[in-house]
């Protein structure tokens, strides 16, 4: 019973992952995608005609069939006929807090969360990231706090929590822009107040373990309690340590990453002084918002990447002048050469991330450097620098299908491999077909490969309608309208009208 | 390595990278260019140096030069008067308030935004600033001393700069303070607030004092073994780094705080800065032995709204206190009080008045300042090394109207006063000084101005308010200026005669473009000319008004273009009407007609103004009903809706293909179908040619209808290119033979048009226009039955608004005579007539003004008591009692109004000359003057927009060199409208 409510509920998404869960091979198996035009993140030649092959979930080897290194394709390979189509990385989401029940946003200090307890499998989110392509999200909770506790980076596919996890604990936040009802000095001071407090922690820690060790080996302490403070550091393990300590002592130590959210300019130096006073700049990634641009020079000198608000245009009136001047802020930091990734926005076209990359393209970035801030830069911020965000040998097999490439208007996922498994087809896409056609049974063929998902949400409302008034419309939505009225519903077709 | 020295080692080298950041960390400085910045007068902080020149490099001061070592072909900008940049000591930074009364560990460069740009008190020139974090409790936090503008690296002077404590009333009143407890829970209450000292005055200085050794033996203790380790705090932590760095900053103002404070800083061995300082007159001494320096809160503001003298107590502040502390020995920098930061030059002038030196007072807001919030090496001055941090000022930086031009943050141009705001068009403003200002209007006005926005005058007086980025011409005290002259009557760059035309087009359309003449009109001092037709018509014909500068393209902006008033009067020429006559019948009648169509414009206001509240109401009832039926509707089904939807769209398309196919088929549902062929009705296109025209015309268009008996034809002809008005038809069908009447006035009577049908859709034939005739060939392009609309232009339009009067163009002067908004300008030669239009004038109500009455001393007292006027030539002349007098004297001798006209087209040159003439033979100059201007303008009823210089007239000012019509004065300048008229190309 509880079953079937839970189908109810989420009917779209589990009937589609419980279905592939099913189907999903119990052991290692080998998949070779053939035919394909091959895109990599970095920009270099895309390879045409290419072949995958992937190895227990991992990509084996690129390459083609004839020419110089052949790939022999194994007896027991299942092939998968991709000719025609482009195969892409899987897209990484570089931080978001999307996915959870709920994100923090009340305690300003919470070290000890971690988004583990609030993520939520059944979310549309997971589903709807699928469909646009991104196969890794890390799920880092909000911006709107002190130390916001541990992110996670998810695989957009799975039951549980654990079987998404691509990498647990993957960062923790810590804001320097001033939270609700904090200005800045409060904001600044309670921030140092957190360190400050850690350090008094570890250092009474300290004096109390060095006094414990020499007691054990029956010594009486004889150093001066700041040396004792000294040689006790290198007493303390995790295990000593309070909950509301543990993951700040990794990250003072260098064993935890931190995503720095930078709201504005003025955030900027702070910001870079902290971690560093603190050493955790090299672990560091800093979350941008949009004006923090103009301290572009500051991050350029801490050589740490960032990732930018997903509002690429910063417009500014001069108080005096009255003069008004936009910066498209990828630019900036293309041109400061800071690695940067990208962030979808909340705008009915922004919210692809492959559509922020096509405008940084458009603005003069080169082509390697937009699909690398959607790709292979985000896997590295969020700690997957070895396994996604490329097609070579020997990361995760999280490849898309696409029908053009990637950064084309009229281009779709059609298939979703992660770790060598399809785990999405736009073809079976129930929820898709749903919402673009109204139609659920016997049209898959009109309806799965033409109606366009990326324009799926915008134009419902208009596909419910469609009549003669789409004929000048995109092709795509001609067909579309052509093929439901092939459906045998008594409509005359347009054409008929006048006859 | 212990926490707090480490954190001091941290924060110092945040402290550190902010200060010193190198120049291209953030934002690339000018390097390498150099500056030489020419000053008549330059403060460097320490002397003031004249005709120096200071050269800038790389945002700093490398020395000052004379002019004559400049290298050649160096840029050298020229200044008037340059000083440091002025160092605010206080700027509230106006954070939140926190719970802490020793709130020590908050940091005001936290809230500091570097890379902010434009902040208002740069316009006051103010480069540096102390960020004050407030004075709420014991200790509101520590300040900073940041720039105010300039590049973003270089901006933060000190990150850490004084620790703000407060032993005056602000340091009381602290809210209670509660400890929520970690976990909480059941076992753990939850404690009543504590409350926060000092709780009253006198536990200020006490509570100070306990606080600074409260920090020493925290700081001393943080070292010792974990069980006598006090808890961590951080704001004891940072009151004892304070302490121990002596960077503490005291607010005391009474007598007894200072005291207090005073002893206990003798007793820590303190040298702390004291600010507000109050009464520190009466603690000289204390404080010269001290050795701290005081941070003087000038007393009063300038522009406060309310008293902040007096709070709760009732100090007596004293200018002298200033004098004082100099005398004393003690370091002082002022600070202006709470909100007056703009005007802090104003205040430390104000200390003059005290007995403070002008030196020492600007050395109060610039190198004492500086040296007091510790960046006295870099800013306050202009020494060798320092920044490039100055203001341009335009006088004296003490004096009271001294404007700050420009000011410059290390070495860039951070405000300017000229700079224009872009994407809002600024005002364009001027501004006249002159030794004399004959306005023309009341008395004259010595040492006076004039202010022009806009080209409008905006004020007249002894001072006016010089806006910002206002033109500024200062006459000299010799100098007298005087409105515009008026032309009152004249013809230039009138091309024709203007008499039928001026009536029919706007002016602008018949103003030559022959623009060097009317500047020399311009230039000449006339700014206006009431412009009529060369000689005035006996029908009666109208005038308007130009200005001497301007552009017809502007026409339609009046603040702006040529155009003064399109109709300013009407004109009559009754000089050949018969002095025996009973009346003159040319102008009764026209007075009958301009009657009527006053009446018939009342009319139709009236109408219209009921039909548009008619309108309202209508439009409130339908919507009303609109919400009504809304609501049944949207419950319709929607799969009725559509469906009829598609019969509509059905419908429609079906018609759409009859109207196609022809008109056989109903083309309007509501007609009936005809069966009988109709070979009328439909739309025609249709080509003139032969006759008088060179090249057939194309594109005409007619819609005709076949009436039902099947012979009557009725229609509407359109114009070839859409010119002119649409044609009403009426016609005859007889056989295959037409004949059309179109109703079209011409000068030969209604066209007429004879034709044949020559096939179903085809008709060729004759246009006969009295003596002319014109091939006419039409074909139908549209059979269906065309809806006739012909626009009859009285009575009423479809949604029963009503329609205007017909436009009588050649009345329009007449109405506006009648209406008592203009004059009526009559010539004429006979005193008897002259009578006869006065009387008429009385019984119409209008103001006559005769053109060039030479007898108008025979009848003088009944022109005066009907209030009208004479417009004369100032040259003009008759004979009285055998003598040959100036006309304007004899008028003027007589107390009859009279004004000045050229009646010549660019001869308006010469008028004031020819006044000047007219003040030779005799005439008062001050009338002649009044008659060049108020006069001229009032007597033709423009004196709403020119005549006199009165706020929210025409800016049109002329300076004199000396008295206006004197023959040895030159007309300097000239403005129509607050822009200057180019001086003769030599």
């Amino acid at each position: 019973m509880s079953k079937l409510t839970i189908r109810e509920v989420c009917a779209g998404a589990l009937s589609l992952v419980g279905l592939l869960l099913l189907a999903a091979p119990a052991a290692a198996e080998t998949v070779v995608l053939k035919g394909a035009t091959i895109v990599f993140s970095d920009g270099k030649t895309p390879l045409k005609g290419g072949v995958i092959l992937i190895e227990d979930g991992k990509i084996k080897a690129v390459g083609k069939l004839k020419g110089r290194n052949p790939i022999k394709i194994p007896y027991d390979a299942k092939v998968i006929n991709v000719e025609g189509k482009t195969v892409f990385p899987g897209m990484v989401l570089a931080h978001t807090s999307q996915g959870l029940d709920r994100p923090n946003e009340s305690v300003p200090v919470g070290p000890y969360l971690d988004v583990f307890d609030s993520i939520d499998p059944s979310k549309l989110f997971f589903e709807s990231s699928l469909r646009d392509g991104v196969t890794s999200i890390h799920v880092i909770q909000g911006n709107d706090c002190l130390v916001a506790g541990l992110g996670r980076v998810v695989r957009p596919f799975g039951m549980t929590v654990d079987a998404m996890t691509s990498r647990a604990a993957s960062a923790i936040k810590i804001s320097v822009a001033g939270k609700r009802g904090y200005d800045r000095v409060r904001q600044r001071a309670n921030l140092r107040a957190v360190f400050d407090d850690l350090e008094d922690y570890l250092e009474g820690l300290a004096e109390k373990r060095y006094a414990e060790t020499e007691k054990e080996a029956e010594r009486e302490v004889t150093v001066s309690p700041a040396k004792a403070r000294e040689l006790g550091k290198k007493l303390i393990s995790d295990k000593d340590l309070d909950d509301k300590h543990r993951n700040l002592y990794r990250l003072v130590n260098g064993r935890l990453d931190a995503y720095v959210y930078v709201d504005r300019a003025q955030d900027a130096i702070f910001a870079v002084e902290l971690a560093k006073a603190h050493g955790f700049l090299k672990r560091t990634t800093f979350v941008l918002g949009v004006e923090t641009f103009k301290a572009v020079k500051v991050f350029q000198a801490a050589k740490r990447p960032v990732i930018l608000s997903s509002s690429l245009d910063y417009r500014e009136t001069d108080r005096l002048t009255g003069e008004e001047t936009k910066t498209f802020v990828p630019k900036v930091f293309a041109d400061a050469k800071v690695r940067f990734a990208l962030l979808p926005g909340t705008q009915a076209t922004s919210r692809w991330l492959w559509y922020q990359a096509a405008r940084c393209v458009s603005e003069g970035i080169s082509r390697g450097q937009a699909l690398s801030a959607i790709t292979s830069t985000p896997a590295e911020l969020c700690g997957l620098g070895k396994r996604a965000g490329r097609i070579r040998a020997g990361y995760d097999a999280d490849l898309l299908v696409l029908s053009g490439d990637p950064l084309e208007l009229t281009t779709q996922v059609e298939q979703v491999l992660v770790e060598g498994r399809v785990v999405y087809d736009r073809s079976k896409d129930w929820r898709l077909r749903k919402l673009t056609s109204g139609v659920s049974k016997g049209d898959k063929k009109a309806d799965g490969k033409k109606a366009d998902g990326k324009k799926a949400d915008g134009k419902k409302a208009d596909g419910k309608k469609a009549d003669g008034k789409k004929a000048d419309g995109k092709k795509a939505d001609g067909k579309k309208a052509d093929g439901k009225k092939a459906d045998g519903k008594g409509k005359p077709k347009k054409n008929e009208g006048g006859k | 390595m212990s926490r707090t020295v480490r954190a001091a080692a941290f924060w110092a080298a945040v402290g550190l990278s902010l200060a010193l950041a190198p120049a291209n960390a953030q934002e690339e400085a000018p390097v390498g260019e150099t500056l030489y910045l020419h000053a008549q007068t330059l403060h460097t902080g320490r002397v003031v140096l004249h005709d120096a020149v200071l050269v800038i490099r790389g945002g700093k001061v490398v020395q000052t030069l004379p002019v004559d070592e400049v290298p050649a072909g160096a840029k050298v900008l020229r200044r008037a008067v340059v000083a440091p940049g002025f160092v605010l000591t206080e700027l509230r930074a106006g954070f939140r308030r926190t719970e802490e009364s020793l709130g020590a560990r908050y940091l005001a460069i936290d809230g500091f935004d570097p890379h902010s740009q434009g902040h208002s008190l740069l316009s006051s020139g103010i480069t540096t600033a102390f960020l004050h974090p407030g004075s709420r409790g014991l200790a509101s936090g520590q300040g900073a001393v940041v720039k105010l503008g300039g590049p973003a690296a270089g901006r933060v002077l000190r990150s850490r700069a004084e620790l703000c404590l407060n032993a005056g009333s602000g340091g009381m009143g602290a809210p209670y303070k509660f400890k929520i407890p970690f976990p909480s829970s059941s076992d753990v209450p939850i404690l009543p607030a504590i409350p926060q000292r000092p709780l009253g005055r006198s536990g200020i200085v006490p509570e100070i004092a306990a606080k600074l050794r409260a920090a020493l033996a925290y700081s001393r203790a943080r070292q010792g073994p974990a069980a006598t380790r006090p808890e961590l705090d951080p704001n004891l932590a940072a009151l004892a780094e304070a302490v121990l760095d002596g960077r503490l900053r005291f607010e005391a103002n009474r007598v007894d705080e200072l005291k207090g404070l005073i002893r206990l800083l003798r007793e820590l061995g303190l040298e702390p800065v004291i600010s507000g300082g109050l009464e520190s007159y009466k603690v000289l001494e204390d404080l010269a032995g001290l050795g701290s320096g005081v941070i003087y809160r000038l007393p009063y503001g300038i522009s406060s709204r309310r008293d902040r003298g007096e709070r709760r107590l009732t100090l007596q502040p004293r200018w002298d206190t200033p004098r004082r502390l100099a005398q004393a020995g003690v370091p002082f920098a002022f600070a202006p009080p709470s909100g007056e930061a703009k005007n802090i030059r104003l205040a430390a002038a104000l200390s003059v008045r005290g007995g403070l030196s002008r030196s020492a007072a600007l050395a109060a807001i610039t190198r004492q300042a500086a040296q007091l919030l510790g960046v006295g090496e870099r800013v306050g001055h202009l020494g060798r090394g320092a920044d490039a941090d100055f203001v341009v000022l335009s006088g004296d930086p003490l004096a009271t109207s001294t404007q700050v031009r420009e000011t410059w943050i290390s070495g860039q141009l951070v405000f300017d006063a000229r700079a224009p705001l872009k994407g809002k068009r600024p005002p364009r403003a001027l501004v006249v000084r002159a030794g004399l200002i004959v306005t023309g209007a009341g008395p004259v006005i010595r040492n006076g101005a004039v202010l022009v926005i806009d080209g409008q005058i905006a004020a007249v007086g002894s001072s006016v308010p010089v806006p910002r980025g206002a033109r500024v011409v200062d006459a000299g005290p010799d100098a007298v200026v005087t409105a515009g002259f008026v032309d009152g009557y004249g013809h230039l760059g009138l091309q024709g005669g203007g008499g039928r035309e001026l009536e029919r087009a706007p002016l602008s359309k018949l103003i030559g473009s022959d623009r060097s003449s009317t500047r020399r009109v311009a230039r000449a001092g006339v700014t206006t000319v009431v412009l009529g037709a060369r000689s005035i018509s006996r029908g009666g014909g109208r005038l308007g008004a130009i200005k001497t500068l301007g552009t017809p393209d502007l026409q339609d902006d009046l603040r702006r273009g040529f155009l003064l008033k399109e109709v300013v009067a009407s004109a009559i020429d009754l000089s050949r009407e018969d002095p025996l006559g009973k009346s003159p019948k040319a102008l009764q009648a026209k007075l009958a007609a301009a009657k009527r169509a006053v009446a018939a414009w009342a009319k139709y206001r009236k109408a219209l103004a009921k039909w548009k509240g008619e309108q309202a109401k209508k439009k409130a009832k339908a919507r009303a009903d609109l919400v009504k039926k809304r609501r049944p509707r949207a419950k319709k089904d929607s799969k009725k809706a559509d469906e009829a939807k598609k019969k509509a769209d059905e419908a429609k398309k079906k018609a759409d293909a009859a109207k196609k196919k022809g008109p056989e088929k109903k083309g309007d549902p509501k007609k009936k179908p005809k069966k009988k062929f109709d070979p009328i009705s439909g739309t025609w296109e249709f080509t003139m040619s032969g006759g008088p025209l060179p090249e057939p015309r194309e594109g005409g268009q007619m819609l005709l209808k076949l009436e039902p008996d099947g012979k009557t034809i009725t229609g509407v002809a359109k114009p070839p290119g859409g010119l002119g008005d649409d044609a009403p038809i009426t016609g005859t069908l007889d056989g295959k033979e037409i004949e059309l009447n179109l109703e079209v006035d011409s000068p030969f009577g209604k066209p007429k048009i004879k034709a044949t049908l020559d096939g179903e859709d085809h008709f060729t034939g004759k246009l006969l226009l009295g003596p002319l005739s014109l091939d006419v060939d039409a074909t139908r392009i549209e059979r269906s039955v065309p809806v006739i609309k012909i626009e009859i232009r009285r009575g009423k339009s479809k949604d029963g608004r009503p329609e205007p009067p017909t436009a009588a163009p050649a009345l329009d002067g007449f109405r506006l005579a009648l209406e008592g908004k203009a004059p009526l300008l009559v010539r004429v030669a006979h005193p008897r007539v002259a009578l006869a239009i006065l009387k008429l004038a009385k019984a119409y109500k209008i103001r006559v003004v005769f053109v060039e009455f030479a007898d108008a001393d025979l009848i003088a007292d009944e022109i005066k008591a009907a209030g009208a006027g004479v417009l004369v030539r100032p040259e003009a002349s008759v004979v009285r009692g055998g003598r040959r007098v100036n006309m304007a004297a004899d008028l003027a001798a007589r107390g009859i109004p009279f004004a000045f006209m050229s009646q010549s087209g660019d001869g308006a040159e010469w008028l004031p000359l020819r006044a000047i003439g007219a003040v030779a033979d005799g005439l008062d100059p001050g009338a002649a003057l009044g008659a060049l201007t108020i006069n001229s303008a009032r007597m033709l009823g423009i004196s709403d927009r020119v005549g006199s210089l009165e706020v929210g007239k025409d800016g049109d000012l002329l300076i004199f060199n000396g008295a206006p019509l004197e023959a040895t004065t030159r007309l300097e300048r000239v403005f129509v409208r607050g822009r200057e008229v180019p001086a003769e190309k030599e």
